[in-house]
């Protein structure tokens, strides 16, 4: 029997390719716009396009802000997805001032153009994995994934940090993983056969099988 | 290292590809599935669609498309022709874009630029351009697929554009479209002067030359092409594999 995988769905944005990815890899697919839905998962994906304000001002409005701590207390397996990963932290200024779901500490904030020259940051660049996820980065270390995003996110929690990545000489957290919950700043199902991988190997990680 | 990216242009009129000169003159070159899947798996870094008759239809009808792209090629889709709403913008995300590229909509109102870029991420909007020499350091915008001239001087609305939100210009020059002359390089030099956004060329490439030129004298961040591919003179991974070995970051 498939395991059933959860995505977050407020309405925001192309969860297509994350839930046909999900497909592709022998998982059938339940779409979470309410607390409700969250019974009897045991991973949650949490992808994003958008802006930061208006996601989560979705998250409180479906109860799902604390419906999604409720689960991640109780053992679940969370990913945030680009925006989803900036959703796990404490706060963001875009657009305003909003709160993120807290799990990591941090703030999200704008890339300093002056640093880096162009934004957003939008195309293909290679991800630097670290030994705190071990797999990950005897996998796909170093292969290029895609990123889409104008902010990124600025914890002092280094050790949360499980891979960066360089952006004209700007170093950012490009995954992260706390406990049950992980992030990828870029997409996994936008970056071709990287993704693919490294998203199967998270499947692996949190133990949860694919047939 | 930010790759420079490859992006496969595919100009769709109801169920084929088709390709022009000068933005007109079309022909059809294929089907889009199937040419979508293959530049996908030759190591396109992107798919850009554009509907080139929505105008005469009122309305973008290339959600079909990309639906079956999303089901199978994993790598960002962009689509645009005829986008006039954010309800249109979230009904093309929803069936699996991941940016839209929008021109003669936001030509009309460009606060829409504004709203689609609060509700959506600036990120996921592209302007499209379409630009066409008029003498030095002048290009004028055209709408309605190269069609209907603006009087708007290109420099003055990229400016514009970019600081109404929109995160990327697909700048494509119609006089060098399908012409397999080589890209306006004063044009995306000018443009890319005034802005700080990252520039897709399109419109002219012939040659692996072209690009290099294109990369070498501009600092566009991603080629749009469409005649080499569809009339297979070039191949990505051709492409690809000669920058690589010429020192440019491509993702191989």
């Amino acid at each position: 029997m498939k395991t059933e995988v959860g995505i977050v769905d407020i309405g925001l944005g192309n969860i297509k390719s994350v839930i046909h990815l999900l497909i592709k890899l022998n998982f059938t697919v339940r779409l979470i716009s309410s607390i409700s839905d969250l019974d009897g998962l045991s991973v949650i994906i949490l992808p994003g396009v958008g802006a930061f304000g208006d996601a989560s001002k979705k998250l409180f409005s479906t109860k799902l802000f604390d419906g999604l701590k409720q689960f991640v207390s109780k053992g679940g397996f969370l990913l945030g997805i680009c925006l989803g990963m900036q959703l796990l932290f404490e706060s963001s200024q875009e657009f305003g001032f909003h709160k993120g779901l807290g799990f990591i500490e941090g703030k999200v904030n704008k890339f300093d153009i002056s640093l880096v020259k162009q934004v957003p940051h939008i195309g293909w660049n290679n991800v630097n994995f670290n030994s705190k996820e071990d797999s990950f980065r005897k996998l796909v270390n170093n292969s290029d994934f895609y990123f889409v995003h104008s902010y990124y996110v600025l914890t002092k929690e280094k050790d949360f940090v499980i891979a960066t990545c360089n952006y004209n000489g700007f170093e950012f957290p490009a995954a992260v993983r706390k406990g049950n919950v992980f992030g990828f700043q870029f997409h996994p199902e936008k970056s071709g056969a990287a993704g693919i991988k490294l998203l199967k190997q998270f499947f692996v990680l949190v133990g949860v099988k694919n047939e | 290292m930010k790759k420079v990216r490859i992006i496969s242009r595919l100009d769709v009129k109801g169920p084929n590809v088709v390709k022009g000169i000068n933005l007109e003159g079309i022909r059809v070159v294929g089907d889009p599935n199937v040419l979508s899947e293959k530049y996908y798996l030759d190591g396109a870094d992107e798919l850009l669609y554009v509907d080139v008759v929505a105008s005469l239809y009122e309305r973008n009808n290339l959600s079909h498309i990309v639906e079956r792209a999303a089901s199978n090629l994993f790598i960002p889709l962009t689509v645009g022709g005829g986008i006039r709403s954010t309800e249109d913008i979230l009904t093309l995300l929803r069936s699996g874009a991941d940016k839209v590229s929008i021109n003669t909509s936001v030509i009309k109102n460009p606060n829409l630029i504004t709203e689609a870029a609060e509700i959506f991420g600036s990120q996921c909007i592209v302007l499209s351009v379409e630009a066409k020499k008029i003498n030095e350091g002048f290009w004028e915008a055209y709408i309605d697929g190269g069609r209907e001239k603006t009087g708007i001087n290109v420099l003055d609305w990229v400016k514009k554009a970019v600081d109404l939100g929109a995160g990327e210009i697909l700048l494509t020059s119609v006089d060098k479209d399908g012409t397999k002359s080589g890209f306006d390089l004063d044009l995306l030099r000018e443009v890319s002067k005034i802005v700080d956004v990252p520039i897709i060329a399109s419109g002219g490439c012939g040659s692996i030359n072209d690009i290099i030129r294109c990369l070498t004298e501009t600092s566009v961040d991603a080629i749009a092409i469409a005649t080499v591919l569809h009339y297979n003179l070039l191949s990505i991974n051709q492409i690809k594999k000669e920058l690589f070995n010429k020192g440019f970051p491509v993702r191989l």
